[in-house]
């Protein structure tokens, strides 16, 4: 089932064309979005989190085009959201941000405190969940953004930059739970670390200059770079060496 | 649901730590005026809420300004507003339970005025207590609040806050007793003045008409309510014009002169009994107490020729007594002395024993200079019975007299004292 509809999508970004005519189709599984500093990835993101109005093209997520304001409303209420920067409030403390969260994506009242609870279970931070904000470390603020983004139960979840700050055993586990939510719903994933695209991501697409350059399985992504193989500028690894190929073919292409 | 959040709101906003040194410094204002007023001096109703709504409306309203400012601006300096644009809670909901949580600290700052208020329902005079005035009282700080966010959800700088704080400040303590009818003494203000009656020692006060408090509290309900509206709304312009319309109806509510003469402040109020006691409205003691404390004297009147200057009330003046209540008007108070039913009777023998004479102030007033005080102390003392040994020497004389020559004594004084004629008791024995 598609959950994410979009169609000859153009987004500003600061008074600049940052995507360019986007034609996309996501399902259940995990998305994972690869690109340059500037290829358009967040203001995709910020657009299918329906904070960013498109200039160009339809959006339509969970079924629902959120060019109108009843559909956005209740794509919103289905989706949850991790911002590049996580903005919070710091004297709450991680549950009653969490529950704050609740209240705003709507939720059922006698589902919250079940809900809460559960979500800081699932990012590890049970035994900080009195503690305010404020006190918490880089890591476990980046947790705690992940909870209130999946507080809902999401059917379409958001994720920008989630790794940044957490340490090598801590993304070991936020992989696992992006295992576990996209096992039945669509999660993407905006990211520097082709590593974590490689482990956990079904499928990876590839920006660069607001386009969308590539499309397909991270093996698909790597076999690009099996002929460049002797290239060190390439990368360490063959999904590395995919990405850079697919870069410099898409450029050689946009040059010529 | 709702309830917890907005109790995490009040609880995680910082705002207690804000509101305790205010909440010292009004109730400090507050009782600091409270026991000034204390030691036999009495405000009419007008003062009294003036005094406990000065630190109220002004400290509280600036506060309130203050805090909803800044807390109007907390989304984008957080950075938290793109996160929570992504979610589906109507912006006005949002806003109005982060309004809510720092609106409720201001108004539970005035509660010390609210309490001070109460505790001088006892003491204040000039009719019933102006509650409604403290209702619109509250609305005003309420209004602030609403402002506060408007300001703060346009300009979500850091420094928007305390500019608009100082500027709040500045204006109402500056303009506001320089526009007396203008548009800002919609928040309620009282005038002053007292026109002299016929009867010594009873005033008429300015009351504001019933509807004003009422109308003023919903005034400033309504202005909190477009100024909500302005915030949140999606398209702002449109809301501007209905907000403006329910300024400007501030005006016709400014300029009707609400503060007007109380004409029922002084009816009288009388006790039962065959001699009746009877209190001013304004006075607003019972006059049973009253009856009570100065039966005593009265018992030692019965008989003698002048009662005038207790008061002839009506037909049955013959056996009424009007509590002598002495207030003075001062420009921006009045103060009237005996604040208790329990001194009435050392008031009314000060009173009967005092004399009227045109130069000189009332008889217990502070100016007052009796012509005879050696005689006047005497009648007072025996008055009040005070006939023992360390009584005056005219009252213990008076106590030995026989009935009929102590009535022909007292007589002949009391007419002397309120014909202010000194030269009737020359001759008068002492002794």
């Amino acid at each position: 089932m598609v959950t994410v509809r979009v169609d000859g999508l153009r987004a500003r970004y600061g008074g600049k064309l940052a995507l360019d005519g986007i034609n996309l189709r996501m399902g259940a599984g995990i998305h994972g979005l690869l690109g340059p500093n500037g290829a358009g990835k967040t203001t995709l993101m910020r657009t299918l989190a329906t904070v960013a109005r498109p200039s160009e093209g339809s959006v339509e997520l969970l079924g629902h085009d959120t060019a109108q304001q009843d559909g956005r409303k209740r794509a919103r209420r289905r989706l949850g959201y991790l911002p590049q920067t996580f903005g919070y409030y710091p004297g709450f403390t991680v549950a009653e941000f969490v529950e704050y969260m609740a209240w705003l994506k709507e939720m059922p009242k006698d589902r919250v405190p079940e809900a809460v609870e559960r979500a800081i279970e699932r990012v590890g931070l049970v035994d900080r969940a009195g503690s305010k904000l404020k006190k918490l470390s880089g890591g476990m603020l980046r947790r705690a953004g992940i909870a209130q983004a999946i507080v809902n139960d999401p059917e379409l979840l958001l994720l920008d930059e989630p790794t940044a700050g957490l340490d090598p055993e801590q993304r070991v586990e936020f992989r696992g739970l992006l295992r576990d939510i996209g096992s039945t719903n669509t999660v993407v994933v905006s990211t520097h670390l082709v590593e974590d695209v490689a482990i956990a991501c079904d499928e990876v697409t590839l920006f660069d200059g607001g386009k969308l350059i590539f499309r397909g399985t991270p093996n698909e992504l790597a076999e690009l770079g099996t002929f460049g193989a002797d290239d060190a500028r390439g990368g360490d690894t063959t999904l590395e060496r995919g990405y850079t190929a697919a870069l410099r073919a898409y450029r050689e292409r946009a040059v010529a | 649901m709702t309830a917890r959040v907005l109790w995490h709101e009040i609880r995680r906003s910082g705002l207690p730590l804000w509101i305790t040194p205010l909440l010292l410094l009004v109730s400090g204002l507050v009782f600091i005026q409270t026991l000034l007023r204390t030691g036999g001096q009495r405000l009419e109703w007008a003062t009294s809420i003036f005094y406990d709504m000065t630190p109220m409306v002004v400290l509280a309203s600036t506060l309130a300004l203050v805090v909803a400012a800044w807390r109007a601006g907390r989304e984008r300096r957080r950075g938290v507003a793109e996160l929570i644009e992504s979610t589906p809670r109507a912006s006005s909901q949002r806003a109005l339970l982060s309004w809510i949580s720092v609106a409720i600290w201001p108004v539970v700052s005035c509660l010390p005025a609210v309490v001070a208020f109460g505790s001088l329902s006892r003491e204040a005079v000039s009719g019933p207590p102006l509650f409604g005035i403290l209702a619109a009282g509250l609305a005003t700080v309420v209004a602030y609040a609403a402002l506060g966010f408007a300001v703060g959800t346009f300009v979500p700088g850091r420094f928007t806050a305390p500019v608009a704080g100082v500027v709040s400040f500045v204006v109402t303590i500056a303009l506001g007793p320089r526009v007396p009818h203008g548009l800002l003494s919609v928040v309620p203000q009282p005038t002053y003045g007292t026109i002299a009656t016929n009867r010594s020692s009873v005033g008429l006060w300015d009351r504001p008409v019933w509807w004003f408090a009422p109308a003023a509290a919903l005034w400033f309900a309504a202005l909190a309510v477009a100024l909500l509206v302005v915030a949140t709304a999606r398209r702002r312009l449109l809301t501007i014009v209905p907000s403006a319309l329910a300024v400007l109806l501030a005006i016709p509510l400014a300029q009707t002169q609400v503060w007007r003469i109380d004409t029922a402040s002084p009816s009288l109020n009388c006790s039962d009994g065959s001699v009746r006691v009877c209190v001013p409205n304004e006075v607003g003691v019972a006059p049973n107490a009253v009856a009570t404390s100065t039966k005593p004297v009265r018992t030692r009147l019965d008989d003698l020729p002048t009662v005038a200057p207790l008061g002839v009330v009506d037909s049955t003046s013959a056996s009424a007594y009007v509590w002598p209540q002495n207030c003075r008007s001062y420009p921006e108070r009045i103060r009237c002395s005996s604040p208790r039913p329990s001194t009435a009777g050392e008031k009314l023998a000060e009173r009967v024993s005092g004399w009227q004479c045109s130069s000189s102030s009332s008889p217990g007033t502070p100016m007052y200079t009796s012509p005879a005080p050696r005689l006047e102390r005497g009648v007072r003392d025996w008055l009040l019975g005070r006939t023992g040994d360390s009584a005056s020497e005219i009252a213990r004389y008076l106590a030995t007299l026989p009935d009929n020559e102590r009535h022909e004594w007292l007589s002949r004084y009391l007419l002397a004292a309120e014909r202010c004629d000194v030269s009737a008791v020359a001759g008068l024995r002492v002794s």
